[in-house]
């Protein structure tokens, strides 16, 4: 199941911001991770995957930088920055209500009342 | 330290607004060249190397961005090929190259430097701005160009109606037509020949070309003979018109007469266009006659003096009839050459007149109305400008129309145009430019507004009399306040405003001049009766000076006069300053040395607007200021002979 364009446009960057959390990632990487381990619910292939990451990275949110790869071939790594790393922490928080909010209404099923 | 300085100085020059010039004038020529080499490089298979050259050719983004998302899309499908994906494959993940190319471009250009960022903001503020003024223009193009006036009152009906009473035989017009013509080509010729003879009452025996011109005038006898008897009828009484009748005689075009326009005319033409050739011809015809005074007092023919001066006087009356403005100006003009010409002959011979001839010229002096304006015309003169320049939305008001932009800039000196232009790309230039007029124009209610109080100010003041003359410079004030509050508007009737003060003014000296003249008169009959001049004006009788001739520098006081040391006498006002100085000129030169707000300025302040005004007393009148006018008084009627003059003692 994939998400509608809008929901996608709100989730997307949370996804991503928070997979950098973990450790810096290169593009593949990331579509890979995103369509792994969301279940295919968050996959987006490069042409949605590289205008984020540029709009985050204008924004201050992540930095990138190119880096030698085990193949001997050159990969551009994206890493989360401070601001980042708030935002994402502010995403957390949102979402969580959302969720929250949503359960109560009973859309979301199963989750905590 | 030195690292991060260095770093500092490297992110600053790459991000600096001419970097990002640069880089964007870069990126015009060749702009793929870095992004396509590295794909070269790269040798990705067909179908990935398409997709991904076809998507960087697209983005239409700088040299350097293009190479940087190549360098990552090169990445991108290296892995996914490593990961064991068909090229076509992979190919088909990139997605539609013309929507990622879109998403990558405006992405990739929020990365760009801050001062591009103002630069791509400025520029679509400014096109905002200029939609949006290409819009008010479009909208003031259609509004003005879908205009038009509406002729609603035949002025020219209302001012031919003024001689409707009037038969042929009680205008001088045909005579003033006739010899006025004649006199045109000899006072030419005169001028043509002797050069010395441009004023006919300059010309002293003795001058060259003097006897050209005495014989002239001598011919020109049963003419002027015509001219003292036309003189004498009511009216000038010429027809109105637009064209000027005329004659080509030897390449020279001479003026005849005017030709009487129909209704159907007056459609095309303003009132304000109508020819007035009975002016400039009556007050040539009055400087014939004067020349033909001094011949008559050469000749010992005092008759023909006192009718010559009479004449003079009757054609003056007659232009006072005339329903104009200008026509009471030049009324004035002619009726101080009256009084200047009489004056004369009393210095160089005080007993040529009899009584009763002295009594003849002051009748005729009194018969002239006293001097006043025709404001009324004026009006109509205006509002006729108005209906053929304004549309008429039924209530009085209306905006500038096409026809009226032209039509106004028909009308010299009244707005910028250069009429004469046919220079095709100027005249396109012109269509463009001229719906702004009605930004810079009021409307027709407003523009009446102006005149309307401007002319009836006019009234008030020449009611009220000279010690109100600080409102024409008070309304001047007012009229630059507004302007200044504004854009910078074009009103006509702002324009003819200090004229028409102008006017105002003439007819206050103009009155004391009469009343100067009306003195000499009663001087002369007491000379005759007493055989010596009055000490003071007050010896002459009631009979002989009804009133005290009153000084318009010196409200409630009487013109000065002092008798010659040497003979005759001199009449004068105090003039601008308001002191008396025994009858000494001003020698300090300033302009419009006998300016009666030089005497009676008014004390204008500013509120807090700006706007002019104007202090008052505690009964509510104008305060005035000190006088500002120059040192010395202003000679009205002056019989005196020079010490060097063969009348002197």
């Amino acid at each position: 199941m994939k998400l509608e364009r809008e929901l996608m446009r709100g989730a997307g960057p949370t996804a991503v911001l928070k997979l950098l959390s973990r450790r810096a990632m290169y593009g593949y990487e990331l579509v890979e991770a995103l369509a792994a381990q969301s279940d295919g619910v968050l996959a987006m292939g490069q042409s949605t995957l590289y205008p984020m990451l540029y709009n985050l990275e204008a924004k201050g949110l992540i930095e990138a930088d190119w880096r030698d790869a085990d193949n001997g071939r050159q990969r551009k790594y994206y890493a989360l920055t401070g601001k980042g790393k708030s935002k994402l922490k502010a995403d957390e928080k949102a979402w969580t209500k959302l969720t929250q909010a949503l359960g109560d209404l009973g859309v979301v099923k199963g989750a905590p009342a | 330290m030195s690292n991060g300085f260095t770093n500092a100085w490297g992110w600053s020059i790459r991000h600096s607004p001419l970097m990002a010039m640069w880089r964007s004038t870069r990126s015009m020529i060749h702009p793929n060249k870095n992004a396509f080499a590295l794909l070269e490089a790269a040798a990705l298979p067909e179908p990935v190397d398409a997709v991904i050259r076809t998507t960087i050719a697209r983005t239409k983004l700088w040299r350097d961005e293009r190479a940087h998302i190549a360098r990552e899309l090169i990445a991108h499908a290296q892995d996914s090929l490593d990961a064991g994906r068909d090229p076509h494959q992979v190919a088909d993940t990139f997605g539609d190259p013309r929507r990622v190319a879109r998403l990558m471009r405006r992405s990739m250009k929020r990365k760009r430097p801050f001062s591009w960022q103002l630069y791509r903001c400025s520029r679509r503020v400014a096109a905002a701005l200029f939609l949006i003024v290409l819009a008010g223009y479009v909208t003031l193009a259609v509004r003005f160009y879908s205009g038009s006036p509406y002729i609603e009152t035949d002025y020219f009906a209302v001012l031919s109606a003024h001689d409707s009473a009037y038969g042929p035989e009680q205008r001088s017009w045909p005579v003033i037509a006739e010899v006025g013509h004649r006199w045109d080509r000899e006072s030419s010729r005169l001028i043509n020949t002797h050069t010395s003879l441009n004023s006919i009452l300059a010309a002293r025996p003795g001058d060259a070309g003097y006897e050209d011109l005495v014989e002239t005038v001598r011919a020109m006898e049963q003419d002027l003979q015509q001219v003292r008897e036309a003189a004498k009828r009511p009216i000038i009484g010429a027809p109105k018109g637009y064209e000027l009748e005329q004659v080509h005689e030897e390449g020279v075009s001479w003026t005849v007469g005017i030709v009487p326009a129909d209704e159907e005319a007056y459609l095309d033409h303003t009132l304000i266009g109508a020819l007035l050739p009975q002016l400039s011809w009556t007050r040539r015809l009055s400087i014939l006659l004067a020349f033909d005074a001094r011949l008559a007092r050469e000749e010992g023919d005092t008759d023909r003096v006192v009718q010559n001066l009479i004449s003079i006087a009757h054609l003056a009356r007659q232009c006072s009839r005339e329903p104009y403005l200008i026509s009471s100006l030049v009324s004035m003009a002619i009726d101080g050459m009256f009084a200047k010409e009489i004056a004369l002959i009393l210095r160089e011979d005080p007993n040529l007149f009899s009584t009763g001839q002295i009594a003849e010229l002051a009748h005729a002096n009194a018969m002239t109305q006293e001097a006043d304006l025709n404001l009324e015309t004026e009006r109509m003169l205006f509002d006729d400008i108005l209906q053929r320049a304004y549309t008429d939305d039924g209530s009085g008001n209306g905006r500038l129309t096409p026809e009226g932009a032209e039509l106004l800039a028909g009308l010299q000196g009244i707005y910028w145009r250069d009429a004469n232009q046919t220079n095709s790309s100027y005249q396109v230039m012109e269509s463009v430019a001229m719906p702004t007029m009605l930004l810079l124009m009021n409307d027709r209610a407003e523009e009446r507004a102006i005149y309307n109080s401007i002319l009836d100010r006019n009234k008030l003041v020449l009611a009220q009399g000279p010690r109100a003359i600080g409102w024409m410079s008070y309304d001047q004030q007012v009229l630059e306040w507004r302007a200044e509050q504004r854009l910078p508007m074009i009103s006509p009737a702002e324009m003819v405003a200090p004229a028409m003060g102008s006017s105002v003014q003439q007819v206050f000296l103009h009155r004391m001049r009469d009343q100067a003249a009306a003195a000499m008169f009663a001087i002369e009959v007491y000379r005759n009766e007493h055989a010596r001049l009055p000490e003071s004006l007050h010896e002459l009788p009631a009979s002989l000076l009804p009133q005290q001739p009153q000084d318009a520098f010196d409200l409630g006081n009487t013109i000065r006069y002092i008798k010659g040391d040497y003979g005759g006498y001199v009449l004068y006002s105090v003039g601008a300053d308001g002191d008396d100085d025994r009858a000494s000129p001003p020698t300090e030169y300033v302009d419009n040395v006998n300016d009666l707000m030089m005497r009676y300025p008014f004390i204008i302040t500013q509120d807090d607007s700006g706007k002019p005004l104007v202090e008052r007393d505690a009964s509510g009148q104008p305060r005035l200021g000190s006088p500002l006018g120059p040192d010395g008084d202003w000679i009205l009627i002056d019989t005196r002979p020079a010490p060097d003059d063969p009348q002197a003692p």
